[in-house]
């Protein structure tokens, strides 16, 4: 099988130079995702779906390239609130807090953004190239997976908890398992309604993006309200685009981080079902688990925050590849796409991928273009939010709260949102309070519904055998993948013992 | 294309998301009509909702705004509608069957089956049992061989649908415990179709309408319906291959897609309803819809309000009998 | 610091979170095995149960030594004591209004509602022009309103718009 098919790829200028109509849409995409991402409570799927009546009055290629640049816009805007005041604007900017706002607070909030921005539109741009090569491919690789290889995706996951434990050790776990058993409340795999305790609101489970910035965010923003700047270093209290620059430029000193993000970002994003805000868990776990000093992570490492960035960016080309070769949905974002791909009579699927090459590529190449555009719309976006931290807490806590709670009413249309988010975020002051690793809970509550069916797909898959995994190659690589990285750290250490005792 | 037209709709639905049009006018509907979708925007549903909608605005003369309420396997969605006044300003637009069993059996639904009028039944989707293009299974008469053998094939179904129903139903009619197929219950079409594809799992069942993106993958092998679906001619309705086991099962069909309103709209308000119903079978009939309908593969049929509500109950009915055997 | 309610209660936290999480883990248990016992309704649950119910023994035996040992408090420098300031006091109060804010929605609408816990916080935090408050909080809350209500369609309660 071929790589590229030129001829195609040919072919797929005549598309890209037919109009310059579709390119005009690029940057008004961007923006639109940039504000919408980075409104806690909208999310990109969201924001993709109030777009799509839009589409209809456009014709298929210019649909395309402006839903996929409010997607790609979306990507990054949610990381902005989360460096500046620790609150994803989506669940797949979670990870993109626990290294960038304490990055913020001491007064490297420009470098932040900068790197953030860096990480996500390289991120992206890694995706699409990659995408490029091996669109050949990707069918063929999603369809091998299967329910027990997410279960092993599912256990990257979970691992998570086990190093954002903070201080405490059966604290910060006990916070996790509380946050997977909260994830699970609602219709349980066989359909009952389990936890809810007689409340309707409970039915479609614990609303996760409330209870996420309740945990995460509005504890924090309470806490703040000891200080009079988020930066409390007059000197560091600055806004200035170089600093900008530079940390986008920094990304090259994490290359590695980089690029390893951007793969995990790929291959969790192509699984149907999964996503951006599983991919930046991992992502920001293998990160953790292969550096030398694992203690500097949640403290301001920039690796988490690259980590974190590359993956969520770069699992949307990961999606698209899957919307594109099998015509089913990566996560919500890529349905949007996949109703406005009906609405011009386009399905994906491998038949869609071998006739229409030439707009596949289009697709794909268009979309780099927009990783690009999105440097330039992006530092500019950045350079308007960073005014932020000149801002006076006393004022800005209750904005942005009054903001977060507008986002969790439009998240769930009623006021089961903004009642959630109230409560998680006491349980999330309290939780922090005493040691209880407030950001393994959000985890658990991410990842509680997903882990468990995969468990339970795989449970049924097998009949209840263990020797069921035995003929399930890719998932005993998997599993081995995973346990190096588990032991890789601990055998570094001890190498370098050695290495120190020789000398 | 004109690109002045395209600037201006995304300007205004930007900044407005399209305003209410209110002009005073005695006749219904004088001003903005909302469907509610049950389920999450970019589905199957979904898109049949919007297309309607749009033709349908089209026939009214109102703006019609597709809000999708999901959650809770449709019955957050159901529930609010069913809050909504009846005045012929809310619609819904949802698959009754399979999901209002759920509602009304297990979840406590405030309302009943005949609460609501099911206007049209726009789209019957069957469900359709697919096997791997890969795999050595290739009539139902396989199938059956293979689940006679303890653990020895797998299948796939959507959680507690009408095909998780009719595919026990179809064993436990032939004599074969459900303890010897291991069934994996997904918890939507997509994942089920992935797994189908991917020859994850020996065969599958979900609708056919909606599965043409696997076609390429996949050999169709029995549809359950009373003929032939000319679309798929190659499956075999189900119980004429069941018929050299001297055995037949009910036909249920995967999901009826329908127009819904309460039933009090009819009641309280029989002018507006008449003029709803006129307006929503002009735009399912015109000649354009229809096109539009056969290029994307989506249902456009008029069965009308007394053929859809027995459809519903058809269905509603098997349902409620055979749930017990889920258990 | 002379010991009141909340230091007693702030001492013993990290215990009754424990507690709470077993509590809620097994009630969340036992409501689903009542709602059915099948194997797939309950095979998760009961090992993520016993996880909790375990840990929160360890860490009711640990803890219990520590708070009967000392009266100071078995706690990190996260989050300071609700009490042991004025600043706390802010801390306690934006937390206690914003759980009026949400429950209070209901009742005059995400528009006042918001306006309000605008005001009180600016004023709770030490924010003394009256104008600066005013403005704020009505300009503020009712943009935000008009957003959710008109961008985002949401059909949000609200007096006044």
């Amino acid at each position: 099988m071929n790589f590229i098919d030129f001829p195609a790829l040919h072919d797929s200028f005549g598309i890209l130079t037919q109009s310059y109509i579709p390119w005009l849409m690029i940057v008004p995409g961007l923006l639109i995702g940039l504000a919408g991402g980075a409104l806690p409570g909208i999310s990109g799927t969201m924001i993709l779906a109030l777009m799509l009546p839009v589409t209809p009055y456009m014709d298929f290629f210019t649909a395309i390239v402006f839903l996929t640049s409010v997607f790609t816009g979306a990507g990054y805007g949610g990381a902005v609130p989360a460096i500046l005041v620790n609150m994803p604007g989506s669940t797949a900017a979670v990870a993109t807090t626990f290294d960038g706002f304490p990055m913020a607070r001491s007064g490297k909030h420009n470098e932040a953004l900068g790197l953030g921005l860096a990480a996500s539109t390289i991120g992206t741009l890694i995706s699409y190239l990659v995408l490029f090569v091996l669109i050949n491919f990707v069918a063929k690789a999603v369809l091998k997976l299967g329910p027990v290889e997410m279960a092993v995706v599912a256990i990257w996951g979970i691992s998570m908890i086990a190093m954002l434990r903070g201080g405490n050790v059966e604290r910060g776990i006990l916070a996790g398992v509380f946050g997977l058993l909260i994830g699970t409340i609602g219709i349980s795999p066989i359909g009952r309604m389990r936890g809810t305790f007689g409340l309707p609101e409970l039915i479609d489970g614990v609303a996760v993006v409330p209870a996420m910035i309740g945990i995460l965010a509005t504890a924090e923003l309470f806490n703040l309200a000891r200080s009079k700047y988020i930066i409390d270093n007059d000197a560091a209290r600055i806004v200035s685009f170089p600093l900008i620059l530079k940390g986008f430029r920094d990304v090259f000193g994490y290359w590695r981080t980089l690029s390893r993000g951007s793969l995990i970002g790929i291959f969790v994003g192509a699984i149907p079902g999964v996503g951006a805000s599983v991919a930046n868990l991992v992502s920001y776990a293998a990160a953790r688990r292969s550096d030398p000093d694992p203690n500097s992570y949640g403290k301001g490492n920039p690796n988490g925050l690259v980590a974190s960035e590359a993956a969520n960016s770069s699992s949307e080309g990961g999606a698209m590849g899957t919307l594109l070769a099998l015509g089913l949905p990566g996560g919500g974002g890529t349905a949007v796409l996949l109703a406005a791909f009906a609405m011009h009579n386009v399905t994906g699927g491998p038949r869609f991928i071998a006739d229409h090459k030439d707009t596949v590529y289009a697709i794909l190449i268009s979309n780099m273009v927009q990783s690009l555009l999105l440097i330039v719309v992006g530092l500019l976006f950045i350079r308007m939010a960073v005014v932020i931290i000149k801002i006076q807490v006393r004022h800005l806590v209750p904005t942005v709260i009054v903001i977060a709670m507008a986002g969790s009413y439009a998240i769930t249309g009623n006021l089961t949102g903004p009642i959630t988010l109230a409560i998680f975020s006491v349980i999330g002051w309290v939780f922090a309070r005493y040691d209880y690793a407030p950001a393994a809970a959000v985890v658990g509550l991410l990842l509680g519904r997903f882990v468990e069916s995969q468990f339970v797909f795989s449970h049924q898959l097998s009949g209840g055998k263990l020797s069921f995994i035995l003929e399930r190659p890719i998932a005993l690589i998997m599993i081995a993948i995973f346990l190096i990285s588990l032991v890789y750290p601990w055998i570094n250490a001890r190498m370098r013992c050695r290495k120190t005792n020789e000398e | 294309m004109n690109l002045r037209n395209i600037m201006l709709a995304t300007i205004t639905s930007v900044l407005t998301f399209g305003s209410t049009v209110a002009v005073s006018q005695d006749a219904y509907p004088d001003h903005t009509i909302e469907m509610t979708g049950p389920y999450s925007a970019g589905g199957g549903t979904d898109r049949l909702a919007r297309f309607t909608a749009s033709a349908l605005s089209d026939e009214l003369g109102v703006p019609i705004n597709v809000v999708n309420r999901p959650g809770g396997g449709l019955f957050t969605g159901t529930l609010y509608f069913f809050n909504q006044a009846p005045d012929g300003y809310n619609i819904m637009f949802t698959p009754p069957t399979p999901y209002m069993v759920n509602h009304i059996e297990n979840m406590g639904a405030p309302y009943k089956i005949d609460d609501f009028i099911y206007v049209n039944a726009q789209e019957v989707a069957q469900s359709l049992l697919m096997v791997s293009e890969t795999s050595e299974l290739q009539t139902l008469e396989d199938i059956i061989a293979g689940l006679r053998e303890p653990g020895k094939l797998s299948a796939g179904v959507i959680a507690g649908s009408g095909e998780h129903i009719s595919l026990l139903l179809m064993m436990k009619t032939l004599g074969i415990p459900a303890e010897n197929l291991r069934l994996v219950t997904f918890d939507g079409g997509g994942p089920t179709r992935t797994a189908l594809a991917g020859a994850q799992i020996d065969f599958g069942m979900v609708a056919g309408q909606g599965s043409e993106v696997i076609f390429d993958q996949v050999r169709k092998i029995a549809v359950f319906a009373d003929e032939i679906n000319p679309d798929w001619p190659e499956a075999v309705p189900v119980n004429e291959a069941l018929a050299q086991f001297d055995v037949e099962i009910p036909i249920l069909d995967s999901s009826v897609r329908s127009m819904v309103v309460r039933r009090e709209f009819k009641e309280q308000y029989p002018e507006r309803y008449e003029t709803f119903v006129a307006a929503y079978r002009r735009a399912v009939e015109s000649p354009e819809f229809q096109q539009a309908a056969e290029d994307g593969k989506f249902g456009a049929v008029w069965n009308g309000p007394e053929v859809s509500q027995e459809i519903v109950e058809r269905n509603f009915n098997l349902l409620l009998e055979h749930s017990a055997i889920l258990e | 610091m002379k010991e009141n309610f909340f230091t007693k209660l702030d001492r013993w936290g990290a215990l009754l979170t424990a507690l709470a999480i077993a509590a809620i883990s097994i009630a969340y248990l036992t409501q689903s095995y009542l709602a059915s016992s099948k194997l797939y309704n309950i095979i998760f649950l009961v090992p993520m149960v016993l996880i909790a119910v375990f840990l929160t023994v360890i860490i009711i035996g640990r803890s219990l030594k520590m708070v009967l040992k000392s009266s100071s408090a078995d706690v990190t420098n996260n989050n300071p004591t609700p009490t042991s300031d004025g600043k706390n006091l802010v801390i306690a109060g934006l937390m206690g209004g914003f759980l009026v804010y949400a429950f209070s929605i209901r009742y005059v609408g995400f528009d006042v509602a918001s306006a309000f816990y605008i005001a009180f916080s600016l004023w709770i935090q030490g924010e003394r022009r009256i104008i600066v408050i005013v403005l704020m909080s009505v300009i503020t809350a009712f943009a935000v309103t008009w957003l959710l209500i008109h961008g985002a369609r949401v059909p949000a309660i609200a007096t006044f718009l």
